[in-house]
């Protein structure tokens, strides 16, 4: 009876596996079938029964790409810089911020801090219509200061540099006071290289979501030297009788590859930790 | 020394705006002003060269007669009850799976379910759009191998509806499985171990001690998926354009905010709507608060 039981419950532990693989793989297919499509000659591509192997391998598509794409290292290059800068200049704006609420004394703190928390859950979706009148008003569509300016500043960014600066120790920070060193001092020197994990969390995840971000450049901007890349490629589909697909999967490649690849090398940085519990079982 | 820690203690450190200004200017200038702007812009009528006029609550009325953006409203209440719950429901079932496995396959398993989470939306509807073809699809020929007739994905307005689903889903799947999955590898061990000397079953296991110790994610989840939820526009947007598709099956109420701002330049009428919809998400948002207070207080 006990080995029925044992057996039944093998039996399941297969099937689990089986199940848990089959999600991953369905997770990781289109990926592959990226991969398949961008190395095919376009004809390749719409045959039936489509071949679920790599057949015809061609380089045909990515000889394409200057054509259907005129500015393509230029966009390439406008959505790189954004990606680099970005997170940068926002991670510096935050954590200045989130250092004065965590460790400095100031009239009007904590309701200022408040009014942080109260805004944190606003729908930036509602505030497209006015930002473009405002940019335009400010005479900065189509530039790329309009998609850097509103991404320098956030309010759960704040929120959660000034969480981390709580934990840095006061003993610290009034150790290099008695160095001499200043607020500027003490943010630079101490609570920074202190919360640096989070730091480096923190750039990873905006510069994907930056590398990834479609809707925004999409409004602002307009001339085609000035598009990042996934403007450019999503535009391709209505701008023709019949969408170049060969073309089209090469694009969406080079938009995968590079996050795939901080991804797969950075992943402890972007994921949470679930290998924590293991230890303390 | 231990005067100049008392002053900076006790005093208004004056350098402390200077931090904070950077932020705030931008904050205001380009986060709080333009949400204050488009209060404004609703009692209007809006036209970006001058020659606007109050109206009052005539935008509001208005809106509230148009079918179209309560349809919108509907189809974006589809999507967020067909994504949300299910994509956490499931999550919980794998990662409670995964839960047991060896570290080395659940570090493996949720890396290829973390993968399309960050990647880009663009690739990814492109590929998509590519599978779901009815004729020449990859999909509809898996389909095939199963004998089932070929469904027409992005044609039908029903079928199109579920395109959409599933590309979210996929999409956004492994967020919630990995967040689940850490939730409940923190659970601490030994109720486990006492549940089992008191002879617990399974599924008494899941109710009585890992569902309440997971809560609270599962709330943040529930919370800011349902924000995500009402504002969904993205995937629709990019499948369908403007339109939403066959029948405008797929016409949430982002697009069509959306193009009446930014194609037909009803600016006011679109703020009103916004802010509607605004209102209409924290109230569900709000909502799923109540939801879990009343969970635990069942237990």
């Amino acid at each position: 009876m006990s080995g029925l039981h044992i057996g039944s419950k093998r039996i399941n532990r297969v099937f689990l596996y089986m199940a848990l693989l089959l999600f991953a793989l369905v997770a990781i297919f289109p990926f592959y079938w990226n991969l398949l499509s961008a190395f095919r000659p376009v004809e390749r591509i719409f045959t039936y029964p489509p071949k679920l192997y790599p057949s015809d391998f061609s380089l045909y598509n990515f000889q394409r790409l200057s054509a259907y794409f005129p500015q393509f290292p230029r966009n390439i290059l406008n959505s790189v810089m954004l990606a680099v800068c970005i997170p940068f200049l926002s991670i510096l704006c935050n954590s200045l911020a989130g250092f004065a609420f965590a460790k400095m004394h100031f009239r009007g703190k904590n309701f200022l801090f408040g009014v942080v928390i109260a805004t944190i859950l606003i729908p930036s979706a509602s505030g497209y219509i006015p930002l473009f009148i405002e940019m335009s008003k400010l005479r900065l569509v189509d530039s790329h200061l309009a998609i850097i300016l509103p991404a320098m500043a956030g309010a759960f960014g704040v929120f959660l540099f000034r969480q981390s600066m709580l934990g840095v120790p006061e003993e610290l920070l009034e150790a290099a006071r008695i160095d001499g060193a200043g607020d500027l001092g003490m943010y630079v020197r101490i609570a920074l290289p202190l919360i640096r994990p989070m730091l480096i969390t923190v750039y990873i995840s905006t510069c994907i979501g930056v590398w990834n971000e479609y809707f925004w450049p999409f409004i602002i901007l307009k001339s085609e030297s000035k598009l990042t890349f996934p403007v450019v490629l999503a535009g391709i589909q209505g701008l023709l009788f019949e969408a170049p697909w060969g073309v089209i999967m090469v694009g969406a490649l080079i938009l995968a590859v590079p996050t795939l690849i901080i991804y797969l090398s950075l992943s402890k940085y972007i994921v949470p930790d679930i290998f924590g519990g293991s230890v303390k079982g | 020394m231990h005067a100049t820690t008392r002053r900076s203690i006790f005093t208004n450190n004056k350098k402390a705006y200077l931090f904070i200004a950077p932020f705030f200017i931008i904050y205001i200038s380009f986060h709080l002003f333009p949400q204050l702007f488009s209060l404004y812009l609703s009692f209007t009528n809006y036209k970006i060269r001058g020659g606007t006029v109050w109206v009052g609550l005539r935008n509001y009325s208005r809106v509230f007669a148009d079918n179209r953006f309560w349809q919108s409203i509907g189809n974006t209440a589809l999507f967020w009850l067909m994504t949300l719950p299910v994509q956490m429901v499931v999550a919980v079932v794998i990662a409670t799976a995964m839960s047991n496995l060896p570290s080395r396959m659940r570090g493996l398993l949720s890396g290829c379910y973390y993968l399309p989470v960050v990647t880009n939306l663009v690739a990814t509807i492109f590929v998509f759009q590519l599978m779901y073809d009815t004729n020449y699809g990859v999909i509809n020929y898996l389909l095939s191998k199963l004998n089932m007739a070929p469904i027409p994905w992005v044609t039908n307005p029903s079928w199109a509806r579920v395109a959409t689903v599933l590309l979210i889903t996929w999409k956004g799947l492994g967020y919630y499985i990995v967040f689940t999955l850490a939730g409940l590898m923190s659970v601490d061990r030994s109720l486990y171990e006492y549940a089992n000397i008191e002879g617990a079953t399974s599924f008494q296991k899941i109710i009585h001690i890992t569902l309440p110790s997971i809560a609270p994610i599962l709330l943040y989840q529930a919370f800011t998926g349902t924000i995500a939820g009402w504002n969904i526009f993205m995937e629709p947007f990019l499948l369908f354009g403007k339109t939403g598709g066959p029948l405008n099956a797929c016409m949430t109420a982002s697009i069509y905010i959306y193009s009446e701002g930014f194609n037909n330049l009803k600016f006011s009428s679109a703020a009103s709507m916004s802010l509607l919809l605004a209102l209409i998400t924290s109230v569900f948002a709000t909502l799923q608060f109540r939801l879990f207070r009343q969970d635990k207080e069942k237990r």
